[in-house]
């Protein structure tokens, strides 16, 4: 009986630990699936379930610390690494998470204490050598950064970013020439480094290259915003709707639409006019016109996110909930703030 | 610690990573608004005398801020406002003009409305409410900032208050009281305008005018900004909106002034500015231009003698050091280094330092020196607005105070780490260029978190240091009084009168020696945000009982170079252009009559 009993319990709890195996590797893969769609809330549920099922689960904490940076809970990461940290010291990639937790907090410091933590166990592990050089540059420590960067780039010689923070560490303590070859390096394995070419263009003008100086300028300008017939016709168009914007701040809405409609005569696949112009109709009551405008304006641009708004508004009027859900998620998808959005 | 062992996690961490992560703390994410505990470092200790004390309610300054928002969050709810420190009554003494916004456009305004306050320094500590007297309560605007000077040269300081919508220029009628001549000088400006500032760029003798112009909001142009999900409708991010071009208005000398933005070579259509400030970068005797953008490139413009050339990419003041724009707000231009050559701080949103951009020789490049002098780190969590590089404890080197706030009122659903009040920020300069934030250390005030925007800095009581005035958004305002640093160190305030140059010395650059430190300042109008200053020079002068040399180069065509010879410490002189000082006074001893302006 005993033995039934035991083998009974154990079979009993056999399955369940299979069941509870299965559930976990379910939470995780499906946390994992989430996470890479960049559904960081639901990912982060899905590592919750799996940190309930086994709350010492090393991916489920990391990963879902991660999910929380992501979406700006940057205490919750923090709490949940410290606590995991204390019965499991030695983890590095939930070390590694809790010091870029810190960098968030801006406790450079703390952060650095975590990685060196990381380099004791591992003198070759790259991310922490890389963010102790980018760390002590950042706090002016330029030798130790040096030190620390040289040691990335014998790890993985071909890392931009290692390249990159020694150029800046050089030019920063007036190093030009080393700089500049540091930046170039980092050019070479990023060509649409932005940081690059900018900085190299200062250690380029600081050296007296100055044809080197302005190509890179050129070349940071065009990699820094959209080209340059681009930037053209938004300017062009900026300086002549000011009358619209003018007329709209006067609420005369009649006169607004007939400026932006002079502009669309000149820019006809300027889809930001469109959509001006679809907000105006709104406002004058003409919803089929609207329609019209806001779709023209979101076929010419799909990143713009507002025409998407006003659609899904003018769907549920006609009573196209199919299309209204659909234009939603799609304004919510291009207005979801990304981690490390300006100022969010 | 036992050994550290590398699980599977390792490979979900470098697959979410990269090969790289400080980004987080470049871009994006980082900050602690907190720097190290305050009163622990000898420094800090040595400040320690100075503190500032909120006075506001015993000055008799009531003014509170009224962004006029309902619930429907407006865009421009969360810009506003400024403030002026400036003489408007031509006593000598500060007054100070309060910005008001609300309530929003459109919205009935029945009496009892809240209005913009011109606060009169009686010169005992207190102020007198002589808004109505004054005319000047920009009645139907919803102000912004301002910016006083005296434009038509008449003896006495003018104001232009910027707004959403139609801007306003109040002509002092020299007793006390103003006029509304908007229309006539055709200034008008009719954006939505955030900060202006007066210089005379071309040297003529005339103050002219940059007003920058923001975003392309309009009341008709709600958007929907937030969480749908959750049914939450927040501010928006600028990047909701189109930026607007900035004007420069030239002053014609008959009252009138005439818009000269695209034959001066100045133009950014798509800037969303917010601050400006005029200074001599190179020192060539004319004025360039910085304007401070939201969420786009920063611009340097180098003033050719008249007209302009975009200096920005070659001068690296544009972004990050990354070459990533910004979120600029507020900006200050001052020697922070003791170099000689004004360097360049701008305040910036959350998650992106405040930037010192340190004016190398001149020529051209700047560097952007932020982390390695210890202003990026503390800064990273706070939203800076207004600000000034001034000598608080006067010590001789330039310190730095930045008033904080988020935008967004509900910023900590968004994010558990930000939070929409934020504590304001002294920096002090340790002598060698390395900053440190001092925290309560220089009083309570900077422990108590507001919705920091306009700042504003001056000596209105007349001791011989500096105080603030500060116009956070939908709050009371503040005044701090700076209770030591007139004890601290000895110091000394010019006041320069333009003769052939403009009458208020715009653009006047001051080279002084005393105790063997040379210092530099400019005379200048607005800066900070949406704000201006005392336009007085004032020095600490640290333990330097006497100044050995005054050079001042006058902002007028021959840019002459007048040099005054060894002064007393701790004084007010008045210095009249070609005629050497014309008043020193100690404090508490009356001023001349008229200010000794005309």
């Amino acid at each position: 009986m005993l033995l039934a009993t035991g083998c009974a319990g154990g079979s009993s709890g056999g399955k369940e630990k299979v069941d509870g195996a299965e559930a976990l590797a379910a939470a995780l893969d499906h946390g994992e699936a989430a996470f890479k769609d960049g559904e960081y809330v639901e990912a982060e549920k899905a590592f919750a379930e799996a940190r309930r099922l086994q709350p010492d689960n090393a991916r489920a904490v990391v990963a879902g610390a991660t999910c929380l940076l992501k979406t700006h809970h940057v205490k919750a990461a923090h709490d949940l690494l410290t606590s995991y940290l204390s019965a499991h010291p030695g983890d590095a990639a939930a070390r590694l998470t809790l010091a870029r937790t810190y960098l968030r907090e801006a406790d450079f410091d703390a952060a650095a204490v975590e990685l060196r933590k990381v380099r004791e166990a591992d003198p070759k592990n790259l991310l922490a050598l890389y963010n102790l050089g980018f760390i002590a540059y950042r706090n002016g420590q330029y030798d130790e950064a040096e030190r620390a960067l040289k040691d990335a780039i014998q790890v993985r010689p071909e890392h931009p970013e290692a390249h990159y923070t020694l150029g800046l560490t050089y030019l920063a303590q007036g190093r030009s020439a080393e700089a500049a070859a540091e930046l170039q390096e980092t050019a070479r394995l990023d060509p649409n480094h932005v940081g690059a070419h900018f900085n190299l263009a200062r250690a380029a003008a600081l050296s007296g290259n100055t044809a080197l100086a302005n190509t890179e300028r050129q070349t940071f300008a065009s990699l820094s915003g959209k080209s340059k017939a681009e930037t053209e016709r938004s300017e062009q168009v900026k300086a002549q709707s000011l009358k619209a914007v003018q007329a709209l701040m006067a609420e005369d809405f009649e006169g607004a639409l007939r400026e932006y409609r002079a502009l669309l005569v000149r820019y006809p696949d300027h889809a930001p006019l469109y959509n001006d112009i679809g907000r105006v109709q709104l406002r004058l009551g003409r919803r089929d016109e609207a329609l019209v405008s806001l779709k023209k304006a979101a076929e010419l641009d799909p990143r713009l996110s507002e025409p998407h708004y006003l659609l899904s508004n003018l769907y549920r009027e006609r009573g196209d909930q199919a299309s209204a859900d659909r234009e939603l998620r799609t304004f919510a998808t291009l207005e979801t703030i990304p981690e490390g959005k300006s100022g969010y | 610690m036992r050994g550290l062992r590398f699980t599977g996690a390792v490979l979900v961490a470098l697959a979410v990573f990269g090969v790289t992560w400080h980004g987080f703390a470049a871009a994006p994410g980082a900050g602690a608004a907190a720097a190290a505990p305050a009163g622990t470092k000898p420094e800090v200790a040595a400040a320690a005398a100075v503190r500032y004390t909120d006075v506001t309610k015993a000055a008799g300054i009531d003014f509170v801020h009224q962004h006029g928002g309902q619930g429907r969050k407006y865009y421009i709810e969360t810009t506003a406002a400024g403030l002026c420190f400036f003489d408007a009554d031509g006593d000598g003494r500060q007054d100070l003009y309060f910005v008001q916004s609300g309530p929003l456009p459109g919205t009935p305004r029945p009496p009892g409305t809240p209005l913009a306050r011109l606060y009169r320094n009686r010169g005992d500590g207190t102020f007198e409410d002589i808004t109505v007297k004054a005319g000047v309560s920009n009645r139907t605007g919803y102000g912004s900032g301002c910016t006083a000077a005296d434009y038509d040269q008449d003896g006495d300081v003018d104001l232009y208050v910027t707004n959403f919508g139609p801007s306003v220029l109040y002509r002092n009628n020299g007793d006390g009281t103003f006029t509304d001549v908007t229309a006539a000088a055709g200034v008008r400006n009719g954006l939505y305008a955030a900060s202006a500032a007066w210089a005379d760029y071309d040297l003529d003798g005339r103050p002219d005018l940059y007003v920058a112009n923001y975003v392309d909001f309009t009341m008709n142009d709600q958007k929907y900004c937030g969480n749908l999900q959750e049914k939450r409708r927040s501010y928006c991010h600028p990047d909701a909106y189109e930026g607007l071009p900035d004007i420069l208005y030239h002053n014609e000398g008959n009252g009138k002034f005439r818009d000269v933005t695209k034959t001066a070579g100045i133009g950014d259509p798509n800037g969303k500015s917010l601050g400006v400030v005029w200074f001599d970068f190179d020192r060539d005797g004319d004025d360039d231009l910085y304007v401070a953008n939201d969420a786009t490139p920063n611009v340097l413009y180098r003033n050719d003698g008249g007209t302009f050339t975009d200096v920005t990419l070659v001068s690296g003041t544009c972004c990050s050091e990354d070459g990533r724009p910004q979120s600029g707000m507020g900006v200050d231009a001052a020697d922070a280094d003791g170099d000689g050559w004004q360097d360049l701080f701008v305040t910036n949103l959350s998650n992106e330092p405040n930037e010192l951009y340190r004016n190398l020789d001149g020529k051209g490049p700047f560097a952007t020196v932020t982390y390695g002098v210890g202003l990026g780190e503390p800064s990273l969590l706070a939203t800076g607005w207004g600000t000034g590089l001034y000598d608080y404890d006067n010590d001789g080197d330039l310190d730095i105070v930045v008033s904080n706030g988020h935008p967004m009122d509900d910023i900590h659903v968004v994010s558990d780490l930000l939070t929409y009040e934020q504590k304001p920020a002294l920096y002090r300069n340790d002598g060698r260029g390395r900053f440190q934030e001092i925290g309560t250390a220089a009083g309570d005030v900077f422990g108590i978190p507001d919705v920091g925007r306009g700042l504003a800095i001056a000596d209105y009581d007349d001791d011989g240091d500096l105080d603030i005035a500060l116009n956070p958004n939908n709050r009371p305002g503040h005044l701090w009084r700076n209770d030591g640093g007139s004890v601290a160190g000895h110091w000394i305030s010019l006041k320069l009168v333009g003769t052939r140059s403009n009458k208020d010395a715009l653009g006047a650059f001051v080279t002084l020696t005393a105790g063997g430190r040379r210092q530099v300042r400019e005379v200048r109008s607005a800066s900070s945000y949406m704000s201006q200053n005392d336009m007085r020079l004032h020095f600490g002068l640290g333990a330097a009982t006497k100044v050995d040399a005054i050079e001042i180069r006058w902002p007028s065509k021959t840019k002459t170079v007048e040099t005054i010879g060894a002064q007393e410490a701790d004084r007010f002189l008045v210095i009249r252009e070609g005629a050497g000082v014309v008043a020193a006074l100690r404090p508490g001893e009356a001023k001349p009559s008229g200010g000794a302006r005309r």
